[in-house]
């Protein structure tokens, strides 16, 4: 049950900033309604224009009718996305929504990230992670304000979660703010989060079968970096194979080779992170 | 999992619409659900049926209709149908630059008391 409305609603997300034991944010509920009162939805227009949408008796039946919708089931989360981008832009931050399944090294590859660039760029951080605080605590010991979201039984980040996480947290105009999504390559990809680019962080230790697997996130990513290739001498991974199959699904995914751990490749990514930062200051 | 969410955000907006009517009880409701989608039509019953339960939309019944996936070749241009997302065009063997249909996600219309 929900603890601050006692709604019955079992969605509900926390927002903390690293070090801090009392949830910055903690509520979150679709409301249902338990029975057809009528309410408003507190809904102004200043033009004049109708939005019932198309009714049509139900043939043969002259107690019911037919409400036509047409209206996306994703459309609460998009609008919000649209706001948060709208945010993004007009203070000038880039926003990264870095995607992949558990373990494929995205904290690690986002601590020498932020590393390599706090000097010169201010960094924020969102960690998005079902439960606990640690990937904020890792990227907090960096100097740099970051906050968790933790979804509770949720599997993804969302466009509300991630616009009640920015609020709390003043990012400075020109940031660059990155977004650890959930672990997870199923759920992530059918949310917008308002992001600049979505990142997918692909790691030699899984398999190169991950693309045609996983398809909706490999589409919907522009970069897929390809982590710990460190280890590529000691696993079965076609690396060919695995670009041949992203490549299948989106055409124009970039891929750059990575190892966090070792440095390799790291100069290139930032250099990809600094190129799309450029462009969006012009 | 995803698909709770979804089934929340369609009690949502069913909740809108009815409002919105001033409607009475939802009999029925109807959905489409594209091929290519990211989202399983059974999944998606399973989490409505969940969440319907004591909402407005208890009772009513689910209907979903899948679409089928058409892509359009990103070097030729030709469409042709997608039933897998990494399908590649029958002509040139490349990917499909867009997704013409398969990608609806949407609550179609509800039937409800007057």
């Amino acid at each position: 049950m929900c603890e601050n409305c006692g709604c019955g609603e079992t969605g509900s997300y926390q927002i903390k900033k690293a070090g801090q034991v009392e949830p910055e944010y903690a509520h979150h509920h679709h409301h249902h309604h338990e029975n057809n009162h009528p309410h408003s939805h507190g809904h102004e227009h200043g033009h004049p224009h109708s939005h019932d949408p198309v009714q049509e008796l139900r043939p043969g039946d002259p107690e019911q009718r037919i409400l036509t919708v047409e209206k996306n089931i994703l459309q609460e989360n998009n609008l919000l996305a649209e706001r948060n981008r709208g945010f993004f832009e007009a203070k000038g931050i880039l926003c990264i929504n870095l995607v992949s399944s558990p373990g494929s090294g995205k904290t690690t590859l986002l601590e020498h990230t932020v590393k390599r660039l706090k000097k010169d760029i201010a960094i924020a951080v969102i960690e998005g992670d079902q439960q606990s605080m640690l990937d904020a605590e890792r990227i907090a010991e960096l100097g740099v304000p970051a906050i968790q979201i933790n979804t509770g039984s949720g599997c993804h980040l969302d466009a509300q979660m991630v616009n009640h996480g920015v609020k709390s947290m003043n990012i400075k105009d020109h940031s660059l703010l990155f977004i650890e999504n959930v672990g997870n390559l199923v759920c992530p990809a059918l949310f917008d989060l308002g992001e600049t680019s979505r990142v997918l962080i692909m790691s030699v230790t899984e398999g190169e079968d991950k693309p045609l697997k996983y398809p909706f996130m490999f589409r919907s990513a522009q970069l897929c970096l390809i982590n710990k290739m460190d280890l590529l001498p000691y696993v079965d991974f076609n690396l060919e194979q695995a670009m041949n199959n992203a490549r299948k699904i989106n055409g124009s995914l970039e891929f750059i080779e990575v190892s966090a751990k070792t440095g390799e490749g790291m100069d290139c990514w930032i250099e990809w992170v600094m190129d799309k930062r450029s462009k969006k200051s012009t | 999992m995803h698909e709770l969410s979804l089934a929340l955000s369609i009690l949502d907006a069913t909740s809108q619409e009815m409002a919105k009517n001033d409607a009475g009880r939802v009999q029925e409701i109807k959905l489409e659900v594209g091929m290519l989608s990211g989202v399983d039509p059974e999944a998606l019953k399973f989490a409505l049926s969940v969440a319907m339960e004591s909402s407005i939309l208890e009772g009513a019944s689910v209907i979903i209709s899948s679409t089928e996936g058409v892509g359009q070749c990103s070097q030729c241009d030709h469409s042709f149908p997608m039933p897998e997302m990494w399908t590649t065009c029958p002509v040139c063997r490349m990917p499909a630059g867009k997704i013409l249909q398969g990608e609806e996600l949407k609550i179609v219309s509800l039937t409800v008391d007057r």
